[in-house]
């Protein structure tokens, strides 16, 4: 995508156009990939003047403000001035994609642009603008003005109420709802042949098959037999759930979801991890010793089942985690020593442990993760990142890995490698499509680190991948040669692959 | 702004701001001064793809460094960035461990219990967004004119959202102007296990839309397929097949049990009755590999459409999300991943505030989604999404043609869509008679209608 400055239009104040350099991709489909817009489109970045501005064409004579130029040379003509209306270009105009200007936005992305310009506009607005507008009956705000119309259209309007009691301003989700609500369910369970208005019945208890509670057993089994249901006739018992008995047996056999997560997909844990993300490791794992590796398994597997019975997602709160993690990796700082000579690390003490990573920038977090890996120590943070190797070595390695650093390195992020170098590791991961899962037997240490010598051969690998981030075309031969007398950084691997 | 991974041509790269940079001296700091202020979506989208090919190649050193860099840009109840990041890094590090078993072995149930939900619950959640109502929407109303001046309507359900998609068509039936066909909906007993998940069975479901359906007064039936155990009343021709497999094979190859119960007699089809096959959300855990021992070079999923092909169904209405996340090449997969699934995680963060549990869950469902697409590889790898382009030519290969969706169709597609705040927006799609959910313009989910040819009954 190539970008340009907005051509001028005859707008009365000044727009300040920013130019955003964008690299150009070379496409050969002619379909845009799904997320990504046309990459043969121009990307237009508006400041943020232009783009609140609604009113840019003024006419000079009484003040009136237009939005359009078309519109504001109509007007004219009702003043007797000289007006004219361009015409439209015939010649082809290339598609126009729009960023957002505020940096922090996901749409400042040209990848992630969007193609209309009033739409660029609105975002802007409802994102990062004031809400201005707000809905007398809701208190909704909005930004947008045709928001807010568009909403009062339809706030308080139309409601639908469902015997529950909840409220539905759309018929659909209404229906839905009704139809799976147990209001209806115990209704029908009392109702003979008349059909049941919408409008409030008492909510009588009756005896029907009311959804079992969440189960705590996990079951496999397959579910029993069919069951056929016919509501055509009109029985004159309860209906709807015709024999009640085989209908509450069939319910508390077949619930063969609670394993969750597949049990049958994952062959190997991976609640190791859970444990990192867990809220309850804030404070475990900064307190872990050393190389305990029994105890922190009795940790890891109480943090391995996170409560079942909570009515929240037990999705764990991530947040804690990066808090938890920097933390200890900050204590770890401290004990560690570092055997790199680091260079300028006058940013390196810095190291807030924040869960924004606002507050800490990509340089800061990219410097921070190579100098973990100059200090040497036995931290045992991360270490459920759980990538233990053995402690064997073995002589033939994958060329990538350097004999040097790479446990140093490891040891230093604390993430948790025990002999990286020397690492039986090499064998298994064969990420194929037909994979191997089957490992060498290893001895694992997921806390214990043998450091080996100590050099620039993994730092320079994470320098090449920083040098990847550094500039078009990034010549892999012109990356920095060494800091530390280390063996030539793994070049070819870097940007390639990207 | 950033190129599209390409396996043959080595692309170049650039950040927006590359002119920024400094050339990196021979130092590390030096290599990192000018880096951006703020690690947007492309740096992450780098960060992710190092960490991947740095585990193909065995650099764990190198892997565990960007993972710890990412682990601080990650979190689930930051950006959307940052919360997709935090994904991302999940199914990674699982990747990672699944090549690398610990010694613990907890018998994991994978990272995040996710819970499960009631049918209201349930029914909640997939209003959140019009994410999965487009795709009721546009498939319903597809069934609705296909079944036109049918008195029996059979449905063959093939869904993850546990039939949210049939109030709102039993409704519309109820009021069709010559009364309501009579309604069977058969469902698989195996369903893959990914989230939305319910806390009663499919059973309980069906009883539901029984209820309702008695009280709209439509006619309805309800059947269960797939276990080998047992299925629907007349399959007496089927027995014996089935009876070879024991209960341990149906639930390692549900699916080919369940393409052994795809026939006239199992399902007991009725010469009167109008076929609807709905895949909604499901073809994509149809294995696409070829397997030539069994389906002779065929995949199970384009044997499955010829199966159904053979069925003879009225119209068979596919929605699915509109990316291809099946590559065989891991990194190409990332990159996709990343480029589609900020779609979702944007129209969320516009409508829901960030610590929103509804909000937590649906993100935290396509979370098991990613993590399935980037961590496993082989059969584990069950999420196999191809974009509607791939899926409409899969279906012409298969024997079928496009319908267009009526003008009515596309008019209640748009209410829908009017009723939800903008930012969601429809195309259509000409050439395969696609219908395009798109959020901001870019796609997100497509739906698409097909009757088989040579014999489709539209014709008579």
């Amino acid at each position: 995508m190539a970008v340009s400055e907005m051509a001028g239009e005859a707008g009365v104040s000044s727009s300040g156009f920013k130019i955003t350099p964008a690299a150009v991709a070379p496409s050969k489909k002619k379909r845009n990939l799904p997320g990504m817009p046309d990459p043969e489109a121009e990307v237009i970045a508006l400041s943020p003047r232009t783009l609140l501005a609604t009113n840019r064409f003024v006419c000079e004579i009484c003040n009136k403000g237009f939005q359009r130029d078309q519109n504001l040379q109509l007007h004219r003509r009702g003043h007797n001035l000289p007006w004219k209306l361009r015409q439209r270009t015939t010649k082809e105009v290339r598609k126009r994609v729009y960023v957002c200007p505020e940096p922090s936005c996901v749409h400042h992305n040209p990848t992630r642009a969007l193609g209309d310009l009033t739409g660029i506009k609105k975002h802007f607005c409802r994102k990062h603008g004031e809400k201005k507008w707000k809905c007398e009956r809701c208190s909704k705000k909005y930004a947008v003005q045709s928001d807010w119309k568009a909403h009062m259209k339809t706030c308080g309007t139309r409601e639908y109420k469902c015997d529950c009691g909840t409220l539905f301003s759309r018929r659909d989700s209404f229906i839905t709802h009704r139809a799976f609500c147990d209001a209806l369910a115990e209704e029908s369970a009392r109702s003979q042949t008349l059909p049941i208005s919408p409008e409030g019945n008492p909510n009588v208890k009756a005896v029907v098959a009311s959804p079992p509670p969440p189960p705590l057993t996990p079951s496999t089994t397959v579910v029993s037999p069919a069951l056929s249901i016919q509501s055509s006739e009109l029985p004159d018992n309860p209906i709807g759930l015709s024999p009640p008995t085989p209908a509450t047996t069939c319910l508390t056999t077949s619930t063969t979801i609670s394993t969750t997560c597949a049990s049958s997909n994952t062959s190997s844990s991976c609640t190791v991890f859970a444990s990192i993300f867990a809220p309850s490791t804030t404070t475990q794992i900064s307190q872990l010793p050393q190389t305990s590796a029994s105890s922190y398994s009795n940790n890891v597997s109480s943090l391995a089942r996170p409560h079942s019975s909570t009515t929240h997602p037990t999705i764990a709160g991530l947040e804690p985690t990066s808090l938890s993690l920097s933390t200890s990796l900050y204590l770890s700082l401290n004990n560690g020593s570092s055997l790199f000579p680091t260079p300028e690390n006058q940013d390196s003490r810095h190291y807030a442990p924040s869960p924004q990573p606002a507050a800490m920038s990509a340089t800061a977090l990219l410097q921070k993760a190579a100098q973990m890996g100059a200090a040497a120590s036995n931290a045992p943070l991360l270490c459920g990142f759980g990538l233990t190797t053995s402690s064997s070595s073995s002589a033939a390695q994958k060329s990538q890995i350097k004999p040097e650093s790479g446990a140093a390195v490891a040891a230093g992020l604390g993430l948790g490698l025990s002999s990286v170098e020397n690492s039986g590791l090499t064998d298994y991961l064969v990420m194929g499509p037909s994979p191997t899962f089957g490992n060498p037997p290893m001895t694992r240490d997921l806390l214990g680190l043998s450091i080996g010598g100590g050099s620039g051969g993994s730092t320079g690998r994470l320098s090449a991948l920083l040098n990847s981030f550094g500039g078009s075309g990034f010549d892999v031969t012109a990356s920095p040669t060494s800091y530390g007398g280390g063996p030539p950084e793994r070049k070819p691997n870097g940007p390639t692959l990207l | 702004m950033k190129t599209e991974l390409r396996a043959s041509t080595t692309t170049s790269l650039s950040l927006q701001n590359h002119n920024l940079f400094t050339s990196p001296q021979g130092s590390l700091a030096g290599a990192l001064k000018g880096c951006l202020g703020s690690l947007d979506g492309a740096c992450i989208e780098k960060l992710l793809l190092h960490c991947a090919s740095a585990l193909e190649s065995n650099d764990i050193t190198l892997a565990q460094q960007v993972m710890w860099v990412l682990n601080n840009v990650a979190s689930s109840l930051g950006d959307p960035n940052q919360r997709l990041t935090s994904w991302f890094l999940r199914a990674l590090i699982s990747r990672a461990s699944r090549v690398c078993p610990t010694a613990l072995n907890l018998n994991g149930n994978g990272f995040v219990q996710r819970r499960l939900m009631s049918v209201t619950e349930l029914a909640e959640y997939v209003d959140l967004i019009p994410w999965h109502r487009f795709g009721y929407s546009a498939s319903n109303s597809a069934i609705f004119k296909a079944i036109e001046g049918f008195s029996k309507v059979h449905i063959l359900d093939f869904s993850i959202t546990h039939c949210m998609q049939w109030p709102t068509l039993i409704d519309a039936l109820a009021k069709r102007p010559e009364g309501p066909p009579s309604l069977r909906i058969t469902v698989p007993s195996f369903r893959p296990q990914v989230p939305p998940l319910l806390n009663v069975s499919c059973e309980e479901v069906g009883l539901r839309l029984g209820n309702f359906s008695k009280f709209r007064q439509v006619p309805f039936e309800f059947n269960v397929i797939g276990n080998s155990s047992s299925f629907s009343s007349s399959s007496t021709s089927s027995t014996s097949e089935t009876t070879i497999m024991s209960e341990e094979s149906s639930s390692l190859f549900p699916f080919e049990v369940l393409l052994s119960q795809l026939n006239p007699s199992s399902l007991n089809l009725q010469e009167d009755e109008a076929l609807v096959i709905n895949f909604q959300n499901w073809l994509r855990y149809l294995c696409d590999e070829p397997n030539v021992e069994i389906y002779e070079g065929a995949s199970l999923r384009d044997t499955f459409l010829n199966t159904i092909k053979s069925l003879n169904p009225r119209v068979v209405v596919v929605v699915d999300e509109d990316s291809d996340l099946s590559a065989s090449s891991l990194t190409s997969r990332i990159t996709t991943c990343f480029n589609y699934l900020w779609i979702p995680f944007d129209a969320l963060e516009t409508f829901l505030a960030k610590d929103s549990p509804h909000r937590i869950e649906f993100e935290a469902d396509i979370g098991h989604k990613i993590e399935n697409i980037i961590g496993f590889e082989g059969f584990q790898r069950i999420e196999r999404l191809e974009s509607g382009l791939m899926l409409s030519q899969r279906m012409k290969n298969a024997g079928f043609f496009s319908i267009p969706f009526g003008e009515d169709t596309v008019g209640e597609v748009k209410a829908l869509l009017d009723e939800h705040a903008s930012g969601w927006g429809m195309k259509r799609e000409e050439d395969n008679n696609m219908l395009v959910l798109t959020w901001k313009g870019h796609n997100s989910v497509f739906a698409t209608a097909w009757v088989p040819t040579n014999g489709g009954s539209l014709e008579d």
